[in-house]
């Protein structure tokens, strides 16, 4: 066959995923210039099918899984193996990961005291070096994400810091472009449950948020940080539908939605009384592409992982029942596939849970590959990417 | 419009005819500008595409022209039927679909033999046979690239 013109030679490589497009690299000179070129790596991520990979972070170290599920057999998960950077600035040792926060492929982290970061592709091996500043602290939590650079038009990444003692809540933004920390003009207008779990997901961060009602009672949400305004949002939990599924709740569920057509005044009273409260929330990424949350209601024995579609309505994708009582929320982290209705969480140990055709729900373990050790592993979704740091 | 406007006849390489309706036609730029141009009559000349590919190509564009803006349940019908239609495919006739949507500017058919050979190529070596590519790194450099490559896994 004769050769194909450049553009169409694109076309086609721009729909291969990135791990086995990062092997033809160094087969090819024409392909290799590819790599470096901006426009073709954002064409990349926009086109090519995501592979979705699990990585667990386990005593200071990121290990590669992937998981394979066929319904007929029980899942195979496999080691890919073992993520390690040297910090340039002690060429012997391998960094000390303690923190991870990613998006686009991108991997920002952190050292136990905070005092080293980096932002890292672990495909292409791109990596960039953080100064943190005087003030930062082990304490901080650290955001990476991606905005619409104005001036240039082109994705550019963000991180987002923000310490949970801070009394003022000031957030701080370092911008890779510009390689300088500043402090964010606005503060969230509520709570932030800084201790538990954030993702960044197409430009934005989130959390978990409330606000208290009368009687002590909370009002739980998400709270989101647009990369690119820097401001704040929210977004409604699945709160009433998690009632239809419930069996005991058929009765309750008509009593909501009779209520719902009333006042606001008498929707807070039933809330109240019935006690609605989370013991164990957590946030996940579903390939890049969707926000899922797992929430456990106080006082119940079944967890429920939702995920929101493309117009930030949330569906159920399944029940965990008899879920152990209590953990502390922020401890657990999970990852979900919706279409084949898996969910893998990661609290003490890494168990998988599999909704068959009838929607009962098994429970598989993870195996000796994740092996844990006295620290709690933290489990993400991740999707390699060619992506360019700047 | 008389029947003989509404059809159009498309002319191969190997000098084969196919008359075909004219909204087929169209969904190719293409064609589309010839038309719009009043360059060419009622037959169109295609120098590029021989007539085993060009008739593939209307295949396709026969079935986009039907249900293309027919709702959610035909859309998932046509996923389907695009599937089937690269499925067997030879990675020689994919290679010239792709040319021949190239030339003829059809961007959907375009996205869908790429995806195709995406999909189909596995190894290094087998795109490099469809790319008509070779190594051209010498083992230094190669070396070299891979030193900065430190992800060692397979997919």
């Amino acid at each position: 066959m004769s050769d194909l013109p450049e553009d169409l030679l694109e076309e086609i490589l721009c729909r291969v995923p990135a791990i086995p497009l990062k092997r033809l690299r160094s087969t090819c000179k024409r392909w290799n210039r590819l790599f470096n070129d901006k426009r073709f790596t954002r064409k990349h991520i926009d086109t090519a099918a995501k592979q979705s990979l699990i990585l667990l972070k386990i005593e200071k170290k990121l290990r590669i899984f992937s998981l394979t599920v066929d319904h007929k057999r029980s899942p195979s998960i496999d080691v890919k193996g073992e993520l390690s950077l040297i910090d340039p600035r002690s060429s012997l040792d391998q960094f000390q990961i303690s923190k991870v926060s990613h998006c686009d492929g991108l991997l920002l982290c952190t050292n136990k005291d905070n005092t080293r970061l980096v932002v890292w592709n672990p495909c292409t091996g791109q990596t960039r070096w953080i100064q943190p500043l005087i003030h930062h602290r082990s304490s901080d939590t650290l955001t990476l994400g991606s905005y619409q650079d104005k001036k240039s038009g082109n994705k550019s990444y963000k991180i987002l810091r923000y310490n949970k003692f801070s009394p003022e809540q000031r957030f701080e933004i370092y911008e890779i472009n510009s390689g300088s920390w500043r402090i964010v003009k606005v503060t969230p207008n509520c709570r932030i449950l800084y201790t538990g779990p954030r993702v960044s997901l197409k430009g934005k961060a989130y959390w978990f948020g409330w606000d208290i009602k009368e009687n002590y009672q909370y009002d739980f949400f998400l709270v989101c940080f647009d990369f690119t305004t820097e401001r704040f949002g929210r977004m409604r939990l699945p709160y009433q539908h998690s009632y239809q599924t419930m069996s005991l709740s058929v009765v309750r569920e008509e009593k909501l939605s009779m209520l719902l057509q009333r006042t606001n005044t008498q929707w807070r009273e039933i809330w109240v009384t019935n006690k609605i409260g989370y013991q164990t929330m957590s946030l996940s990424v579903v390939r890049e592409e969707k926000l899922s949350v797992l929430l456990q209601r106080t006082n119940t024995q079944w967890r429920e992982i939702w995920v929101t579609n493309k117009i930030g309505e949330w569906t159920r994708v399944l029940t965990i029942l008899d879920s152990p009582p209590f953990y502390r929320c922020g401890t657990i982290s999970f990852l979900v596939d919706e279409e084949k209705k898996v969910v893998v969480c990661c609290e003490k140990k890494v168990v998988v849970y599999i909704a068959g055709e009838d929607n009962k729900v098994t429970q598989v373990d993870f195996g000796e590959a994740a092996t844990l050790g006295k620290y709690d592993p933290v489990i993400h979704s991740y999707v390699p990417s060619l992506v360019q740091i700047q | 419009m008389s029947k003989s406007e509404k059809k159009i006849v498309l002319k191969s390489l190997d000098n084969e005819a196919f008359e075909v309706e004219k909204a087929v036609a169209l969904q190719s730029q293409t064609i589309w500008v010839m038309c719009e141009d009043k360059c060419v009559g009622n037959e169109i000349p295609l120098e590029n595409v021989t007539g085993q590919i060009l008739a593939k190509v209307i295949d396709y564009c026969k079935k986009h022209a039907v249900v293309d803006g027919d709702g959610d349940e035909s859309s998932e019908e046509l996923k389907n039927w695009d599937t089937e239609f690269t499925k067997n495919m030879d990675q020689s006739t994919l290679f010239n679909m792709i040319l021949a949507a190239n030339y003829l500017n059809i961007k959907s058919l375009l996205n869908l033999t790429c995806q195709a050979v995406a999909d189909k190529t596995k190894t290094i070596d087998e795109f490099h046979t469809f790319l008509n590519i070779e190594n051209n790194f010498t083992p230094e450099e190669e070396a070299q690239i891979c030193q900065e490559n430190l992800w060692a896994f397979d997919d």
